[in-house]
């Protein structure tokens, strides 16, 4: 599994902490290669001062581009927050599983930018997010199909093999 | 009308013929067939013998009755009668029994003889003749709006004697009822107003109301002293009075009782007790307004297999029980009583050793001692048996502890009465000595004696009709505390009431679910200063309910030393956090009245609970935090708060805080507290690209500019990173992509610029600008706020 992201502010040497509690909920989600699943969650501000959203960044382990579409987040979120104030649920991001993703457990962390102003790019908070990809069900054969030559062949060869060892 | 005669004489020298009873109380009266104020003169009689005749003596003395004797032989009496009385024969029965008759020869002693002729009168009255015995009730000076009792000397208290009493507002001219006084004692509340009235008791005789002699009300506007001196006083019928302790002054009346005996008050609720030796009772009587409050012991009913016969002295018992021992001086006996509300219990003490027992005292070895007035004073012990007696002067009567050195200090009933001082210990075999001697004392027939709030000793010297004040150490004669008194003294038991006041200290402990232990103490003054006397018991009260509830158990009692009381209390654990009032109950002792005191708290903080939390191994950089690492423990049940929260993602660094706020179940009992921990993150994990970006208006063009900075804060470099797609609003850059970017090492950053159409928008638009990439580990992206430069 891979983790990624921090968000600290940094107030001293020795002393980090959050400005935004993000939370994603649920942050694990199961899916099917081909299969979008909607991230959604809360923002909570745990400063005494307004945060503004300005923007967010990620990283995920799909490679594909567009894999991870974020245009919800900022369609969403508030402008800003107040005080101790917290957000209601909101989707934050959609993953788009590629069709062809190989199964597996991918990772990813959703990181908050802003600050005092509505300029500001400071890391707010981060939240990380796993996507299990499973593997799809082997589809059922269909019913009127035709069997190939080669099927053919092979089922006469069968065939002629069991009368050759009656002769015997 | 009918006429009735007869005159008796007693001769108090004479042998032989008649037997001879004095009573200054008046006979109990005639039953029937009395006559009323019919005056007969110049009747010769001849003393009756052996009869129970009873008569007025010559001068009757208002508020005392009429001296009266008695001769017993019904046949001499009767011989009497119809040889020098026959008009009296149809009333035989009624003479025999009770008359009233006021001798007209004034009888001298030693020269009434047998047959000797005398001439009387006789006044009799209706069909009973008891009222031209009544005496005046007693005057009496009580304090504003204290009760006051007046009482009539009628009958037996069995007889119940049906009365009207009367009052006067204009010096006993005219009288009128007042209402409710119907029996022989007439208690009222005496209001200031009242001061000056008279009293008087009516018994109606057929048609004719006859009337007692008027007594008259004081009301005193002074207030009640803080430390009294209660004393019997036997003068006239009997009145226990009140002086002022600090000074013995006079202040007031308490209740009238016939031949008042033994006193104490009761430190369990403030009462007076007061032993009655005519009307064989323990009545109960307000120890603040002097109101009566019944009889506490009635001794006509049976008790130990006797009713009691002359009261005298009354104690109460070591606590907790506190019973009341009462001397039944006439069995030659101690009756034990429940004290709290009077009911028998047994006969405590009897036998040999007790004859004509008078006064006794607990002393601080529970053992009790009791002075015969034949010359000794017996011991028994906690279960009444005695186990001998010791010979201490002439006649033992009042006896008292010492507060200062615990001995016996009896007073000596003679004529050159002294005070005699014993230790208790070693008691049988001990040596009385003298601690107020004769004459220097001044004491003459000394009966009750007690230890006063200075701790100094004060007898009652009856024969002088003082109290006298010696010194309580040494015996040296103080002052004549009381003298003087204008409505005579003659001083039987006495005792002491004064304040005493006790506060509890506060006391705190913190919540434990186990039981603890938590000292309790308080102090005991009284107006000299700190006590060193009674007992304190301490109990632990919860009063935010709406009842209150005690906590734990009651501790006590505890003796008090030097002014101070103090115990360990056992708070039940688990007691919750809170403020909870401490009960310090002080007993009162026989000077003490008793106090308590329940203003102080006892506080139970809260409790912090123990968090246990280790600093948690490292981690690398990119680990989320989980519950390896954020894994408190506390000793109560709660909740945990971290900071950073799990599933944060700290930087690389060393020792980083980590915080934690535990806040328990049991908020009511625990404080909420913290805790934090240092952890060390080392580089290491995957690339994270964070990008940020900022715009710019290009000169001439008038293109936007956009350079974005990809910051990889992950342990891992970035390879191949290259942005795939940008876009302001719903317009691609005008950059060709993707573009690749160098390598971005972990911590490091790179920085890219794009070009977008000015067609974006004009400057201050706001837009949204979006960027998405990817490296060799995943993707990446950005959507950001922007305002157009």
């Amino acid at each position: 599994m891979r983790a990624l992201l921090f968000l600290f502010v940094t107030l001293s040497a020795a002393h980090a902490a959050t400005i935004l509690n993000v939370t994603l909920s649920p942050a694990n989600q199961n899916g099917l290669p081909g299969q979008a699943l909607t991230f959604s969650g809360t923002l909570e501000n745990t400063t005494n001062g307004t945060v503004f959203i300005n923007s967010n960044s990620f990283t995920f382990d799909i490679t594909a581009i567009g894999s991870l579409d974020d245009s919800l987040f900022l369609a969403n979120a508030p402008l800003s927050l107040n005080a101790f104030e917290a957000s209601k649920q909101f989707d934050f991001f959609t993953v788009n599983i590629p069709a062809l993703q190989a199964p597996g457990l991918y990772s990813g962390v959703f990181t908050i930018q802003g600050g005092a102003d509505d300029l500001a790019a400071d890391v707010l908070g981060a939240a990380s997010f796993e996507v299990q990809v499973n593997a799809p069900p082997p589809p059922p054969p269909g019913p009127n199909e035709v069997p190939e030559p080669a099927t053919f062949a092979l089922m006469a060869a069968g065939l002629g093999l069991l009368v050759w060892q009656r002769r015997r | 009308m009918r006429k009735i005669f007869l005159a008796i004489f007693v001769i108090l020298s004479s042998a032989g013929f008649l037997s001879y009873r004095a009573s200054s109380l008046g006979p109990t009266g005639c039953k029937n067939g009395c006559f009323t104020n019919v005056t007969y003169t110049a009747y010769n009689l001849t003393l009756p013998i052996n009869k129970w005749v009873e008569y007025c003596s010559l001068t009757p003395v208002p508020g005392r009755g009429i001296a009266c004797a008695q001769v017993s032989s019904e046949a001499d009496y009767a011989s009497c009668v119809s040889g020098f009385c026959p008009f009296l024969a149809p009333f035989m029965d009624q003479v025999k029994n009770y008359e009233c008759l006021t001798c007209l020869t004034t009888p001298v002693a030693g020269e009434a003889r047998l047959n000797r002729i005398f001439k009387c009168s006789a006044t009799y009255i209706s069909d009973d003749a008891r009222s031209c015995q009544y005496p005046s009730p007693q005057s009496l000076t009580v304090l504003a709006d204290n009760s006051a009792t007046f009482k009539a000397s009628i009958g037996s208290p069995s007889d119940n004697v049906p009365v009207q009493w009367q009052s006067s507002t204009d010096n006993g001219l005219n009288f009128s009822p007042t209402p409710g006084g119907n029996s022989p004692a007439y208690t009222f509340q005496a209001a200031p107003a009242l001061d000056g009235n008279r009293y008087r008791a009516t018994v109606l005789f057929g048609n004719v109301r006859i009337p007692t002699a008027a007594a008259s009300l004081t009301v005193r506007s002074a207030t009640l002293p803080a430390s009294r001196l209660l004393v019997s006083n036997g003068a006239s019928y009997g009145m226990v009075e009140q002086y002022d302790a600090t000074n013995g002054l006079f202040s007031s009346n308490v209740l009238p009782v016939d031949v008042p005996q033994g006193i104490l008050v009761n430190p369990a609720d403030g009462t007076l007790l007061v032993a009655s030796a005519k009307d064989n009772q323990v009545l109960k009587v307000d120890g603040q307004t002097g109101a009566p409050l019944g009889v506490f012991v009635n001794g006509a009913t049976a008790c130990g297999g006797s009713t009691l016969n002359g009261p005298t002295g009354i104690v109460l018992g070591p606590a907790p029980s506190r019973h009341l021992y009462v001397v039944d001086k006439g069995n030659n006996r101690v009756v034990e009583y429940d004290g709290l509300t009077g009911a028998c219990l047994r006969t405590y003490a009897s036998g040999s050793t007790l004859s004509q027992p008078h006064a006794l005292a607990f002393a601080s070895d529970g053992q009790l001692y009791v002075t015969n007035l034949t010359g000794t004073v017996a011991r028994f012990n906690a279960s009444g048996v005695a186990d001998g007696a010791v010979s201490i002067g002439t006649a033992p009567a009042g006896i008292a502890i010492s507060p200062l050195d615990g001995h016996l200090y009896i007073a000596d009933r003679s004529a050159a009465g002294q005070v005699w001082k014993v230790a208790t210990t070693n008691f049988l075999s001990a040596t009385p000595t003298v601690f107020v001697p004769s004459p220097a004392g001044g004491l003459v027939n000394p009966d009750g004696l007690a230890f006063g709030p200075d701790n100094h000793l004060y007898v009652a010297s009856t024969g002088t009709s003082q109290i006298r004040r010696f010194n309580g150490s040494t015996g040296a004669l103080l002052s004549a505390f009381v003298d003087n008194q204008p409505a005579g003294l003659a001083p039987t038991f006495l005792t002491f009431t004064s304040p005493a006041a006790v506060t509890a200290s506060a006391a705190s402990a913190t919540f434990s679910p186990n039981n603890q232990n938590v000292t309790l103490s308080a102090t005991v003054s009284g107006p000299g200063g700190p006590l060193n006397q009674g007992f304190v018991v301490f109990s632990v009260v919860d009063n935010s309910g709406p009842v209150p509830a005690q906590i734990g158990a009651t501790v006590g009692p505890i003796a008090v030393s030097n002014g101070s009381a103090s115990t360990s209390f056992t708070l039940p654990g688990g007691t919750a956090a809170g403020s909870y009032s401490i009960r310090a109950a002080y007993s009162g002792t026989s000077i003490f009245r008793a106090a308590n005191d329940n203003s102080r708290l006892l506080t139970v903080n809260k409790a912090t609970p123990v968090l246990t939390w280790n600093n948690p191994a490292s981690i690398s950089f990119g680990s989320a935090l989980s519950g390896s690492q954020l894994n408190a423990t506390a000793n109560v049940p709660g909740s945990f708060l971290y900071t950073p929260a799990a599933g944060t993602v700290l930087p690389a660094g060393n020792a980083q805080n980590l915080f934690v706020q535990f806040n328990p179940t049991n908020s009511q009992s625990y404080n909420a507290t913290t805790a934090s921990v240092q952890i060390n993150v080392t580089a290491g994990g995957p690339a994270t690209l964070i990008s940020t970006s900022t715009l710019a208006r290009q000169s001439g063009t008038n293109n936007v500019l956009v350079t974005v900075t990809i910051a990889n804060t992950g342990g891992s470099p970035a390879t191949g990173v290259q942005v795939a797609s940008a876009r302001i609003g719903s317009l691609s850059a005008l950059t060709t992509l993707p573009l690749s970017v160098a390598s971005i090492p972990a911590g490091g950053s790179s920085v890219v610029t794009l070009s977008f159409p000015s067609a974006v928008g004009s400057a201050g638009a706001r837009a949204v600008l979006t960027l998405n990439g990817s490296f060799s580990g995943g993707s990446f992206g950005q959507s950001s706020r922007v305002v157009l430069p």
